[in-house]
């Protein structure tokens, strides 16, 4: 199984995703920033899904969601903003920039695991 | 009138006033102990700057309240206008002059600041980079405590769903229905083996009852042989009986000569008597036994073959119940697995709930980063008052705390930092944000 990778610069974000992730059986990979996320695919990780933070120093994640979709690894891997940023504005430019959906931070483990198998590549 | 350079230090007092006062209401509108800590900060500071200023602090919401209240009464007329017009019915009375500012600031307990004051004052504002800086170190070091607690939290939480995660699968390991299936089929084969083992017995007890019976029908075939032998003594006996009855006739014919035969015919007559006498005897014992024989190894066999099946009925029934009451036993432990089960899952529900809510923290960390720019800014704007003091002819360079507060509002990420915002400051209802906390597109 492909695993996820999860970027966020908050180590308790990282935490509580990483054992939420683990409890429901699936695999995954985390990143401070948006340029490790980067490297990452670039050194060959093949994710079959990305849950990126929003507000992170150095690039924001719709930024990090640009670059990827960029990249051939990850041109159609499914991507998650996950973020306390609630603006409409924001979430329109997640869209254009290519992600597959938007998530208000704190999101319920019962929410949020349906969509991660919903979207997630095999 | 009250000359321009009083003028221009009430407003920049006034100004300040203002700071603190919205700097505190809109601190207070967030819901963070914290800032418990960032408003008495602020008070204290208040209340040194009065202390040094020789209660020019009070003079400061003094003046801020008497420009308001002057700004009130020219655009009213009547509260000014009221107190000159009593003033000047007093200096009728005195028939003297007064100046009429001087008598309204001390009616109203102004005292005007000495440029000494205005200095001192500069130097306390100087002071507030140094509180802003401690209350930021202290903002930090609440998000590091935050921090820490979530992280030690969530490994207790995952300590705590790792123990119960192994007492589950223990739980489901010994008690699962394959093991207890197969337990029940080793007692099952051993129950078979018991009830063949009776079948066996029973077979057994059945060829025993046979050989007794064969037994019983050779013992009286070789009493018969022994009776026909007793049979043959018998007709022998009375053969020689007859044998010397007429070696006795013979005898007498003969007269004295044959004396000698009738005694010996006579002793002949005698044995055979005896020995028919004899076999008689034994024929009838030998007829007694095999009837007494055949008669107990008749009742015994019965006597034995009774118990042995009411013996056999008895396990029977004790492996009957045995088996029921171990189907029963399966049964139980099949729902105390499906309980186990669905406790399970009742467990790893709010388990896995809290391992979602300690994304709390972070949200807090966010929140406390935006309160620390705020007090960035509201120190930035305080070191624009003190330098209007210091040099007056900045003064009217100096942004309103609203507008660096509402520049500051641009970088609210979440929607009730955008509401607290503007309800304490009022400017325009919150942003229309999307509600749904999910939405794929």
């Amino acid at each position: 199984m492909k695993p996820i990778l999860l970027v966020d610069d908050s180590t308790t974000m990282l935490a509580s995703l990483s054992s939420i992730l683990t409890k429901a059986g699936l695999a995954f990979k985390t990143a401070a920033h948006g340029q490790e996320a980067i490297d990452s695919i670039t050194r060959g990780l093949a994710p079959s899904l990305i849950i990126t933070d929003y507000h992170m120093p150095g690039m924001h994640g719709v930024e990090l969601i640009s670059r990827l979709r960029k990249l051939p690894a990850t041109r159609f891997t499914p991507m998650l903003v996950l973020t306390t940023d609630s603006q409409q504005d924001k979430r329109a430019a997640a869209k254009a920039a290519g992600a597959t959906g938007w998530l208000v931070k704190p999101v319920d483990p019962a929410a949020l695991l349906p969509v991660v198998r919903q979207v997630m590549v095999a | 009138m009250m000359p321009f350079r009083s003028k221009r230090r009430t407003a920049v007092l006034a100004a300040l006033a203002g700071t603190l006062a919205a700097s505190v209401s809109l601190f207070a509108q967030t819901p963070l102990p914290l800032l418990a800590f960032a408003i008495g900060l602020f008070f204290v500071a208040a209340f040194r700057l009065g202390h040094v200023a020789g209660g020019r602090a009070a003079w400061a919401k003094g003046s801020a309240d008497a420009a308001a209240s002057r700004a009130r009464d020219e655009s009213a007329g009547d509260g000014e206008l009221h107190l000159v017009r009593a003033l000047q019915a007093r200096d009728d009375d005195a028939g003297n002059v007064i100046d009429f500012e001087k008598a309204v600031a001390e009616r109203r307990g102004i005292v005007e600041p000495s440029a000494d004051d205005i200095h001192r004052l500069v130097a306390q504002l100087s002071e507030y980079p140094a509180y802003v800086d401690l209350l930021k170190r202290h903002l930090h070091s609440v998000t590091t405590v935050s921090q820490d607690a979530a992280e030690s939290l969530l490994k207790s939480l995952l300590d705590v769903d790792q123990q119960v995660t192994t007492l589950m699968g223990f739980l489901q390991s010994a008690g699962s229905s394959d093991s207890s299936e197969r337990i029940l089929g080793r007692i099952e084969d051993q129950l078979s083996g018991c009830r063949q083992h009776l079948v066996n017995l029973g077979e057994e007890q059945k060829q025993s009852s046979l050989d007794a019976v064969a037994f019983q029908a050779k013992l009286a075939a070789e009493t018969d042989s022994v009776l026909k032998v007793l049979d043959g003594v018998q007709q022998i006996a009375r053969q020689t009986t007859m044998l010397s009855l007429n070696v006795s006739i013979e005898a007498a014919r003969v007269g004295d000569l044959g004396e000698g035969f009738s005694v010996i015919a006579h002793e002949i007559r005698s044995l055979a008597s005896e020995v028919q006498h004899l076999a008689d005897n034994v024929h009838e014992r030998v007829s007694g036994l095999m009837l007494s024989v055949g008669a107990d190894l008749k009742e015994q066999s019965q006597k034995r073959q009774d118990t042995e099946t009411l013996a056999m009925s008895k396990v029977t029934d004790a492996l009957g119940l045995l088996t029921t009451n171990l189907v029963l036993l399966l049964q139980h432990q099949r729902e105390v697995l499906c309980r186990v089960k669905s406790e399970n899952e009742d467990i790893a529900q709010p388990i896995l709930s809290m391992m979602g809510n300690i994304q709390f923290q972070d949200i807090v960390r966010q929140q406390i980063e935006q309160i620390a720019s705020m007090a960035q800014e509201v120190d930035a704007h305080i070191g624009d008052v003190r330098d209007s003091l210091a040099t007056p002819a900045t003064i009217l360079q100096i942004d309103m705390l609203t507008e660096r507060l509402d520049r500051l509002s641009s970088s609210y990420v979440m929607r009730a930092q955008r509401d607290i915002h503007s309800t304490v400051l009022g400017n325009g209802g919150p942003a229309a944000d999307p509600v749904d906390s999910i939405e794929l597109f």
